[in-house]
């Protein structure tokens, strides 16, 4: 069998991902990045990959499944770059002075337009619908879910020897 | 830390790389009754799950590093449980502030030779920049993101 031909499932899966991906966030808008969704519909594109395998080709099993690796690889490596595009203040910054155009911009006043927009907020909105604070008035108050989560980042922390800096 | 690790993982997908060949011989290959170019997609797909993997492990180590919302959550923690956002913004990063989280960003973008800096006037952004703040900002658009971040 042609090698080209044997890569067809995987380039069914993507397009299944990628399809369906672009579909669902450009007709169903969320302020959510729905990271957690991407990462299900990454996994089932991987199974895709492996039952189209063995239903398309004559490979053997653990061919098939070695080449929903590569499966693998594409949902992991795209999530990789949607989770810097949807939630990274990094790639809002830069964006910020891409409307700049060829004009350099005063760093202070960046800082002042990121204070007075409701970015933050909107963070914490999002952390509340997570269930990891409640947001009551003025107050945030850490649930049971986020004290828990807290307590493990700390441990995590301290096996990988990473420091949370923010 | 976090390139420790990034470069030990690199040069275990390295060895991996070299050691496939080694490792799937012709001997084995016939046992596992793989045609010729099977051979290929095995040691493909194993390099495919091992820097799948790979990614995974960086990608959680780079959030468990700087995440922001998990920043918040342990700046909470460590105020007992309960904070105005107030005072969350003013104490961010164990007193870092909003404005140290900003400029640490920035700090990023400038090592990487996207935008100048000179005293506090950042800008223009460089080639490579322009490039990566287009395709960040085409991403956002296509996919209809809200304004997180």
């Amino acid at each position: 069998m042609s090698i080209l031909i044997s890569f067809i499932p995987v380039f069914l899966a993507a397009l299944f991902f990628f399809g369906v991906h672009f579909v669902a966030w450009r007709f169903w808008p969320s302020p959510h990045p729905r990271i957690s969704h991407l990462l299900v519909l990454g996994m089932l594109s991987c199974v895709l990959a492996l039952l189209l395998a063995l239903q398309l080709t004559t490979l053997l099993s653990v061919e098939c499944l070695a080449l929903s690796g590569l499966q693998f690889l594409i949902v992991i490596g795209y999530i990789f770059f949607y989770a810097g595009i949807a939630r990274s203040v990094t790639v809002t910054m830069l964006i910020r002075f891409l409307e700049q155009g060829n004009h350099a911009m005063d760093f202070n006043e960046f800082i002042r337009e990121y204070n007075e927009s409701t970015r933050f907020s909107d963070r914490l909105i999002l952390m509340e619908k997570l269930g990891l604070i409640t947001i009551n008035g003025p107050q945030t108050i850490l649930t049971p879910r986020g004290s828990f989560t807290a307590r493990w980042v700390g441990r995590l922390n301290l096996w990988l020897g990473i420091q949370l800096e923010g | 830390m976090i390139r420790i690790w990034f470069l030990l993982l690199l040069g275990g997908g390295l060895i991996l790389a070299l050691a496939v060949p080694a490792i799937l011989t012709e001997t084995t290959r016939v046992q596992l009754s793989l045609a010729p170019q099977g051979y290929w997609y095995v040691r493909l797909g194993i390099l495919g799950w091992y820097f799948g993997g790979s990614l995974v492990l960086i990608e959680m180590m780079s959030f468990l590093s700087r995440g922001y919302s998990l920043r918040v959550i342990l700046d909470i923690k460590r105020l007992g449980g309960m904070a105005e956002a107030a005072s969350l913004t003013e104490m961010y990063g164990d007193g870092m502030g909003l404005e140290g989280l900003l400029r640490k960003r920035l700090a990023g973008l400038v090592a990487l030779g996207f935008a100048p800096k000179e005293g506090e006037m950042i800008g223009p952004l460089s080639k490579s920049g322009r490039m990566a703040a287009k395709l960040a900002r085409g991403a956002r658009r296509i996919l209809n993101l809200g304004e997180v971040g």
